[in-house]
């Protein structure tokens, strides 16, 4: 800094200074304005669970996301931008807003827990940046929270359990003993079942909570024996690890043989999970909106393709991604691929009605995916296990009328 | 609260306390010898498990699984305690601590780099499965093999310690570690010996485990908070500790799920919190 020249004029020191400043600053934002000139590219944002146990969740979901678009017109226009949310909201939101700010994404497929899909849309909601959920179906977003920019494209605690009522009363019988893990999802599914089920005749003959990570069943198994009137089924929310345990602790005490079969809402013998079951599983039912085998031509495309594109079968999770990306896809297909109307696109997937590999989908007017319901058998076939459709209950979005599960939903109303 | 109730929880009871005595009499003999309270205990279980789940996917036995798996964990038990816990001897117990929960943390993402994070679980040879009726009470038959066997291991491992030379350095090794190397005995083989018994018990255990439940990646602190909780009702370094506070625990547990359903963890913990404000030694205490 020279001693004179602080108020004199523009000195060579500071004309130097600002010409290099100003040349600097426009070769380092200059791929900025290029990428926004170069409005050709989509640019989808995934905020998904990378790390730890839940790793393989984000993966199938991403693979699934990944082939919709391969198999678009957009395929060669795609950039895809990944990010860890390690299910926790405040890193989702951070994530899913650095996505936004930063890389410039188009469109979010957001995060796969209840409790961080709730976070990210209220945020997402006053910046009008869209979200379409795979997992993360927080019963809220059906309802009250329910949100122009979000849309919930998979499943929710709702439509896996209350649509089996029906069936469970038609073909087990008039009295469950529900099961549930002990958080808020489990009491959820268990609720949404036992309330149409008692109101139309049926009777709840006992109930446990376990904790989550519950690693030794016995004393709830004597529950279950101890039941009187005997069950006709267990029905309820018990997933991962603790139904492999449960389900094997179940075969051991001689449940699986002798007593009444276990019924989880949210298809917790998924595909990707059943090898781990070993014999555990057999016999036992699932609630869900889709399986590796069913049997209908667009199924039959999906399944050709993933396996050729990543060499293994497309379990829930993937079929997941695939209907995300899908519904990304018809929305641009309806904007003429301007990925940058976001409103129009909007538009697009609030009309969405098409046959998917899972059957007949299309969105409610509270953004929420109405979808067939099945219940599957895990039956043995050639020697593997497979699920087995046994029943079609029919399709089902989620309640969104005052007394629905998640209260009402203003977008809805009219 | 009638009988049968009754009788079959004590029945659910003992099991799990068979269970957790495998489980944490490692630990506590680890503890009762060197002092060092080993953080890696539980992540030794997981391995255990999981090599015990390899094992019996090659081979098909299910026998060779419950011998080779505690076999290989020894050896890395050796490896551990030579390499990494031997130098820190006699320094501020928190650096072993610090280092047991550093190789824990090496273990579980080990597990996670081999086997992936997916679910798996041992299944059971045919002679295992089913169950037997005890009184109106049904039984699994591989329970009653756990509980037999850890009964078996505890007597082994008591009649060890109790009545053989080893035992008899073990126990004075528990008193005063420096007269024993003053009697001229190989101070650090006995250590890296007990570490090593200490491991097998725990990859052991771990592969029972595996059968009884899923195996997953998560299942090290589980087992390691289950080992600790037996370990603190019953008296850190005492085997009989060990066993008493598996009981106390796995009644606990049972009774508490029958009865007072929604609270059974707190009981646990709960007992857990007395222990230490009224006796905190343990139940049995330093022999």
């Amino acid at each position: 800094m020279s001693k004179k020249g602080t108020t004199k004029g523009l000195t060579r020191r500071d004309f130097l200074k600002t010409t290099t400043a100003t040349l600097a600053g426009a070769a380092v934002s200059g791929p900025f304005f290029h990428a926004r000139a170069a409005s050709q590219e989509i640019r989808i944002g995934l905020t998904l669970s990378y790390s730890g146990v839940y790793a393989m969740v984000g993966k199938a979901v991403e693979s699934g996301v990944r082939l919709a678009f391969a198999m678009s017109p957009y395929k060669d226009r795609v950039k895809f931008f990944t990010e860890d949310t390690q299910v926790k909201p405040n890193v989702a939101i951070e994530k899913a807003q650095k996505l936004f700010e930063k890389e410039n994404i188009h469109m979010l497929c957001g995060p796969v827990a209840g409790h961080e899909s709730l976070a990210v849309s209220e945020t997402l909601k006053s910046q009008k940046r869209l979200m379409l959920l795979a997992y993360g179906a927080n019963i809220k977003l059906c309802g009250e929270h329910c949100s122009r920019y979000t849309f919930l494209c998979g499943h929710t605690p709702w439509n896996q359990s209350a649509p089996a009522v029906d069936w469970f009363l038609k073909d087990l019988g008039q009295n469950v003993f529900t099961i549930g893990m002990d958080y808020s999802t489990g009491h959820e599914v268990v609720r949404y079942f036992a309330e149409p089920f008692q109101k139309k005749g049926g009777k709840v003959v006992g109930e446990f909570f376990s904790p989550i990570g519950t690693s030794e069943f016995a004393p709830y198994l004597a529950k279950i024996k101890a039941a009187d009137p005997k069950p006709d089924g267990l029905f309820g929310f018990v997933s991962g690890k603790d139904l492999i345990t449960f389900a094997k602790q179940y075969r051991e005490f001689g449940l699986q043989k002798d007593g009444p079969p276990i019924i989880v809402g949210l298809g917790g013998f998924a595909a990707g999970l059943l090898p781990a079951f070993g014999e555990s599983a057999l016999g036992h039912y699932h609630v869900f909106h889709y399986s590796p085998w069913l049997n209908n031509p667009e199924n039959k495309v999906f399944q050709e393709a993933f396996q050729k594109m990543f060499k293994q079968l497309g379990d829930e999770s993937c079929l997941l991604g695939y209907e995300v990306g899908t519904m990304m896809v018809k929305g641009l297909d309806a904007v003429g691929g301007k990925a940058e109307d976001t409103e129009g696109i909007i538009n697009a997937v609030e009309k969405l009605d098409y046959q998917s590999p899972r059957g007949h989908v299309s969105m409610d007017p509270n953004h929420v995916a109405r979808v067939p319901i099945y219940v599957f058998q895990v039956q043995k076939q050639d020697g593997k296990m497979t699920l087995k459709m046994v029943a079609d209950t029919g399709r089902f979005g989620t309640p969104y009328g005052p007394d629905g599960p998640g209260g009402a939903c203003k977008l809805a109303a009219s | 609260m009638d009988l049968s109730t009754f009788l079959a929880s004590l029945l659910y009871g003992v099991t799990i306390g068979s269970a957790l005595i495998l489980i944490s009499s490692g630990l506590s003999l680890t503890f009762g010898v060197m002092g060092v309270l080993n953080f890696a205990h539980g992540g030794l279980c997981m391995l255990g498990a999981y090599l015990g789940y390899s094992l019996m996917a090659w081979t098909g036995s299910f026998w060779l699984a419950m011998i080779a798996a505690p076999l290989i964990i020894a050896v890395v038990g050796v490896l551990m305690e030579s390499f990494t816990i031997r130098p820190l001897y006699g320094l501020n117990p928190l650096y072993q601590l610090l280092l047991t929960v550093g190789l824990s943390m090496v273990l579980a993402n080990a597990v996670l780099l081999i086997w992936g994070p997916d679910q798996f679980s041992i299944e059971l040879p045919e002679y295992f499965q089913g169950y037997v009726n005890l009184a109106g009470i049904y039984y699994p038959r591989f329970r009653l093999f756990v509980l037999l066997f850890s009964t078996l291991i505890s007597v082994l491992l008591w009649y060890g310690i109790a009545k053989t030379r080893w035992g008899i350095v073990i126990r004075a090794g528990i008193h005063d570690i420096e007269t024993v190397s003053a009697f001229g005995i190989n101070i650090h083989r006995v250590f890296t010996a007990v570490f090593a018994v200490g491991a097998g018990l725990a990859a052991l255990a771990g592969v029972i485990i595996g059968a009884m439940r899923a195996i997953n990646p998560e299942m090290d602190l589980e087992l390691l908070t289950s080992a600790l909780i037996v370990v603190v009702i019953g008296g850190l370094g005492s085997f009989k500790g060990a066993v008493i506070g598996s009981l106390v625990l796995g009644l606990l547990e049972a009774f508490g799920v029958q009865y007072f359903p929604g609270l059974a963890k707190f009981t646990v913990w709960g007992a857990m919190i007395l222990v230490l404000i009224f006796r905190p030694e343990g139940l049995v205490g330093a022999e």
